[in-house]
């Protein structure tokens, strides 16, 4: 009796199932039948039924680095930006979850495998082309499309650089895209060179080798008898690493950090740093400049310091040193002279700029583990749209009184720190330049209006200056990992040796041998390789 | 009077052990003459070329985390050593006797451990998902209470005394714990103080712990504190050798001394507490030389 009782309960619940679902697929054939313009009406009154409908809280958790971890002000910068979002349409129901990391690969690692929560996370120090292959992160065309805050403001080229085979995997940082590299040296010294200013610019910028090598060689001697020590150096490798000479002007494909690869722009093809004319002739001068006790001799065990610029007047120095810079000449001169305290002379590296395919700064993606794919997509809005520029400055700056005063121009003081982004040493940091749009931060006292200016005008957004035309595209390493690991493996044996000079007179020899060596390991494999997936990106 | 005559040898051999301490003890006063060295391109020596406290500034910049630190430290690596010591030594004595019936089992069990472990990954998630010790201060404790070289150091030593020694006790009515806590553990201080020394050190420079398992800035160590601190200058100084970054401050000159000073300040409690452990560690660390 009771099995009885028990079938007729299920079929009555089964045909009662039935039923509700047949009104489900019958109510848009109603609704066909009705006219266009109450089918409009009734779809705008659920979508404002919808609308006004709140929806369920959710946290969403975001991983990143700032080499420190959690400090003394995350949750109370955690705390106001949850304030903030409650007031935020569309936000209302979202929390964020603050996840800064020290150890960021290895935190994201365990992560993962103990099925931590992990929402949005930034990809710096994680290979994003290898988890978007393990499935780790989500493809973002969909949500981008469902969310164009996203990349509304970003510049259609750079999007392209967080691409894999066409599909977004991440929103690149945005921030200064292409390094700016200066010769700087004190004018005092170089006012003894018997050198225009005009002479050195002119050559630097037409990468004049000879000029500018002769030129070198005569200041170091002029600043000797200038200062009557015999302890001013050059410093070594002025030439021969690839970003101080011949890559500036070329994109440099840094596979796996030590086998430097570039896409020569004349010959379309992907060649070998190490097989550069360029470079090998910088690798002999260096050497002859070594014979001749011009190099600073000790350099590959012993740097003079690590302060170039800042310890230039020292009894034992360097005499001139590149480095990074921002903005025109002018302002460069005006940011060296601050921070060094003596009148500069620069020599700016670049007139024009190439942007490289790869953004050093990252990006934002999404995980594949998350529940909330839709609201991991607003919160990545946060970070890359000024209209919610003030959660994106809390993140990025802490909390006004605290971390900042407002200057009330728009612009800020902080007060932990200045010139760099908080660290250790300070209540709380967040580094602006891997997590979001950097130009919707607000000024501060190590970035004015002029320097911000420069960069989106002159840099990022300059129609003069060259995109890499690999701008999207992912090198597969897989088939050829173990002739890379042989080539990282002569890198590390002959590389500071060559730069330095350190091979003095014997330097033929052994860049002949270095070059043998590279061969043997399978070079030529790699490229033929490279290439081949070049010309599939170009369609060649 | 009749002087003590004093033989050529024993000069050879005094002469030899001063030369010996002074290897050892030269590097520790350099360590910490190189944390007041202010020159950007300093020989470290025992003379100071310019006097600085500023890496002793940058190491204490918030003192009350250095302090927390100390205190987390200090709380985890006491309580960790005490705890170890209780759970080691049980063991080790209960392996130590030949009649226990699952001797053979446990200390294939403890020998297993010293030849292969988890990795990473396997005790992350015990320690995090199941026992749940991730931002706790257990996570300092718990996890390494055990250590098998420590166990079979203590096994080895108990397994040294002699038998009469058991069997007068037990003769005397002792039962077995009265005879583990109030004839053998007495016996036994120089070896449970070398192996408490050796636990202490190791959790007072562990770093790895807190790097792994803590994101509460309260239960941060000390080590971890200074690393972080160590880690971002390092790292810092190597934009501005790169020539990626420009205009840091003075501060970030000089890194070799920032680490001194940090080796300064997380050595030196334990220079203060070798001394108390010295005799009972000599003694200790000649456990099993003698067979017979």
């Amino acid at each position: 009796m009771h099995k009885k009782i028990l079938a007729l309960l299920c079929a009555t619940t089964m045909t009662l199932s039935l039923v509700a679902c047949g009104n489900d697929t019958t109510a848009p054939k109603e609704s066909e039948s009705t006219s266009t313009a109450s089918q409009e009406e009734k779809t705008s009154v659920e979508a404002s039924e919808e609308k006004e409908e709140p929806k369920d809280p959710v946290e969403i958790t975001y991983w990143y680095k700032n080499n420190v971890g959690v400090q003394e002000y995350t949750d109370e910068v955690e705390a106001k930006i949850n304030e903030i979002l409650a007031q935020t349409e569309g936000y209302e129901h979202i929390t964020l979850k603050l996840h800064p990391c020290k150890d960021y690969a290895t935190d994201i690692a365990l992560a993962q495998s103990s099925g931590e929560q992990i929402d949005v996370l930034s990809t710096v120090n994680l290979s994003w082309t290898a988890e978007a292959v393990n499935g780790s992160i989500l493809p973002l065309d969909d949500l981008i499309a469902g969310n164009p805050e996203i990349t509304e403001e970003l510049p259609e080229w750079f999007t392209t650089l967080g691409t894999m085979d066409g599909v977004t995997y991440i929103i690149p940082n945005y921030q200064q895209m292409a390094n700016q590299y200066f010769w700087v040296t004190p004018t005092e010294w170089f006012e003894q060179s018997g050198y225009t200013y005009e002479e050195v610019q002119n050559a630097l910028l037409d990468r004049d080798f000879d000029k500018l090598a002769q030129f070198t060689e005569d200041y170091v001697l002029a600043v000797r008898e200038y200062t009557g020590k015999d302890t001013k150096w050059l410093y070594p490798s002025m030439f021969s690493y690839p970003y101080n000479w011949t890559d500036s002007s070329n994109s440099c494909y840094d596979v796996t950090s030590a086998e430097r690869f570039y896409y020569n722009l004349e010959t379309g093809k992907i060649e070998c740093t190490y097989l550069n004319e360029d470079i090998q002739n910088a690798w002999r001068k260096e050497a002859e400049w070594y014979v001749e006790g011009l190099n600073y001799p000790n350099q590959i065990v012993d740097k003079i310091t690590t302060n170039v610029l800042g310890d230039i007047f020292n009894d034992e120095s360097y005499v001139i040193f590149r480095a990074q810079g921002m903005g025109s000449v002018e302002m460069a001169e005006e940011q060296f002279e601050n921070s060094y305290g003596y009148d500069c002379t620069v020599f700016a590296m670049e007139d024009s700029f190439y942007i490289p395919e790869k953004n050093a700064a990252g990006g934002v993606a999404i995980s594949a583990t998350t529940e909330y794919p839709e609201d991991a997509a607003k919160v990545i809005a946060l970070l890359f749209n000024s209209k919610y520029e003030e959660i994106y400055n809390t993140l990025a700056y802490g909390i006004e009184g605290i971390h900042y005063e407002a200057n009330g121009d728009g612009t800020i003081k902080t007060l932990e720190f200045s010139g760099t982004q908080g660290g250790a040493d300070t209540t709380y940091c967040y580094w602006k330049w891997i997590g979001g749009n950097t130009f919707n931060a607000w000024l501060n006292q190590s970035m004015t209006q002029e320097q911000e200016d420069f960069i989106i005008n002159e840099i990022n957004e300059n129609d003069n200056n060259t995109l890499s035309p690999l701008m999207g595209m992912t090198l597969d390493t897989s088939n050829v990992e173990n002739e890379l690991a042989q080539i990282k493996t002569l890198h590390t044996e002959y590389i500071n040796s060559l730069r330095y000079g350190i091979y003095g007179e014997e330097v033929d020899k052994y860049i002949d041998e270095f070059v043998d060596k590279l061969e043997a390991a399978g070079l030529q494999k790699v490229l033929d390789d490279f290439n081949a997936q070049v010309d599939e990106f170009l369609g060649r | 009077m009749k002087k003590k005559k004093i033989s050529a040898g024993q000069i050879a051999l005094h002469v030899f052990f001063i030369l010996l301490c002074i290897c050892y003890i030269y590097p520790l006063l350099i360590l910490v003459t190189a944390s007041f060295e202010g020159a950007s391109n300093p020989q470290f020596s025992l003379r100071i070329q310019e006097f600085t406290l500023d890496a002793y500034r940058q190491v204490f910049a918030n003192p009350a985390k250095i302090l927390k630190g100390y205190g987390v430290t200090a709380f985890y690596s006491v309580s960790a050593t005490f705890g170890s010591l209780v759970v080691m030594t049980l063991f080790a004595y209960a392996i130590s006797k030949r009649d226990f019936k699952y001797r053979n089992v446990l200390t294939f069990l403890l020998f297993f451990t010293t030849l292969f472990n988890g990795g990473l990954v396997p005790t992350y998630l015990v320690n995090s998902k199941l026992l749940h010790l991730n931002n706790t201060i257990w996570i300092y404790i718990l996890p390494s209470l055990m250590n098998a070289w420590n166990v079979i150091v203590l096994r080895t030593f108990f397994q040294g005394l002699p038998d009469s020694l058991y069997e007068a006790a037990r003769i005397d009515g002792a039962s077995e714990l009265r005879i583990c806590f109030q004839i053998v553990i007495p016996l036994a201080t120089p070896a449970l103080a070398s192996v408490g020394f050796l636990a202490f050190i190791n959790h007072w420079n562990d770093w790895y712990t807190c790097s792994i398992y803590v994101r509460e800035p309260d239960l941060y160590s000390l080590q971890y504190i200074l690393k972080v601190i160590l880690d971002d200058v390092a790292y810092l100084q190597e934009m501005l050798a790169n020539g990626t970054i420009a205009g840091l401050e003075e501060s970030l000159k000089n890194l070799e001394s920032l680490r001194f000073a940090m080796a300064v300040v997380l050595a030196g409690p334990m220079l203060f507490v070798f001394p108390f452990f010295q005799k009972y560690f000599a003694k200790g660390l000649t456990i099993g030389s003698v067979k017979g």
